[in-house]
């Protein structure tokens, strides 16, 4: 399989929402809270990469009887999860080494 | 109470901004009929519209729909592939594209559209002129047929030029941020 490269925010941040089993809608505010409302999902880009992400084979619908159609993560899904954090602590530990540590709040 | 308005409108994204200054005035579209637009009274601002094109297959596209119902977008109407969009606007901002990757993908698939229904209309043109000239009838109404033609396809071949540069402009932002 080719090489994972960067996850885009949106596929990260909704691989991150689907540690447990949720709904578009549910997606959708779960990410708005995580990113403190920073990253608002549009409707039709989360229905594009939940499809992408499907045949990607890193999520899969969840068996549930709720009416709305939820989604989970698969066992690659996980793994290609866990490896996008290490890659983005790589990138984090870099700016603030060059940097430094201060923040913009405290800068 | 509810007012009928004939409009013109052929850019998309023209049409979309037309329709949220309406909502915000108190006007919220409810139907469309060949460029006659139905409003009725609302709450000024209570309402975001937004355009969409549909693509992929009919089961696909019904998945969509649901999909997008199920995050509390209504369907208003439905003109082809073309559906109108709306949300209240107490559930907040409403877009469907929030990355450039998507939101360029939307857009090449409207040039696509303009650019086959151009090819069509080229097609009629050259058809038309074809048989108005090599017929041994000549019937003139193969000439206005074809002359009518011509400005949809400008029309048509503007719109394609325009999405097109809407959806390289989304691309090379792309390659700096999403």
């Amino acid at each position: 399989m080719d090489e994972q490269g960067a996850l885009t925010e949106a596929v990260y941040y909704i691989l991150l929402s689907l540690d447990s089993p949720l709904h578009g809608y549910g997606i959708m505010q779960r990410v708005k809270e995580m990113s403190g409302g920073r990253v608002a999902l549009g409707a039709g880009t989360l229905y594009g990469a939940l499809n992408t992400l499907c045949a990607r084979g890193w999520i899969e619908p969840a068996a549930s009887d709720a009416r709305r159609k939820e989604y989970q993560l698969t066992q690659a899904g996980r793994a290609a999860l866990r490896a996008e954090v290490r890659r983005l602590g790589e990138l984090y530990q870099n700016g603030i080494h060059i940097l430094g540590g201060k923040d913009d709040a405290q800068a | 109470m509810r007012r009928r308005e004939f409009h013109l409108l052929t850019d998309p994204q023209k049409e979309e901004a037309f329709l949220n200054a309406k909502a915000r005035e108190g006007m919220a579209m409810t139907r469309f009929f060949l460029g006659i637009y139905t409003f009725e009274d609302c709450e000024p601002g209570a309402w975001v519209y937004r355009i969409e094109l549909l693509g992929g297959d009919a089961a696909g596209q019904a998945d969509y729909l649901a999909f997008l119902r199920e995050s509390g977008i209504e369907c208003v109407q439905r003109w082809c592939d073309w559906v109108y969009l709306r949300r209240p606007a107490s559930e907040g901002a409403f877009e469907l594209y929030s990355d450039n990757a998507s939101r360029a993908r939307y857009l090449r698939r409207l040039a696509r559209l303009y650019a086959t229904l151009l090819a069509l209309n080229v097609s009629v043109f050259v058809l038309n002129l074809a048989i108005f000239t090599l017929s041994p009838t000549h019937s003139v109404e193969n000439l206005i047929a074809g002359l009518i033609t011509l400005p949809v396809s400008g029309l048509l071949l503007r719109m394609w030029t325009v999405m097109r540069a809407r959806a390289a402009r989304t691309e090379a932002a792309q390659k700096l941020s999403e």
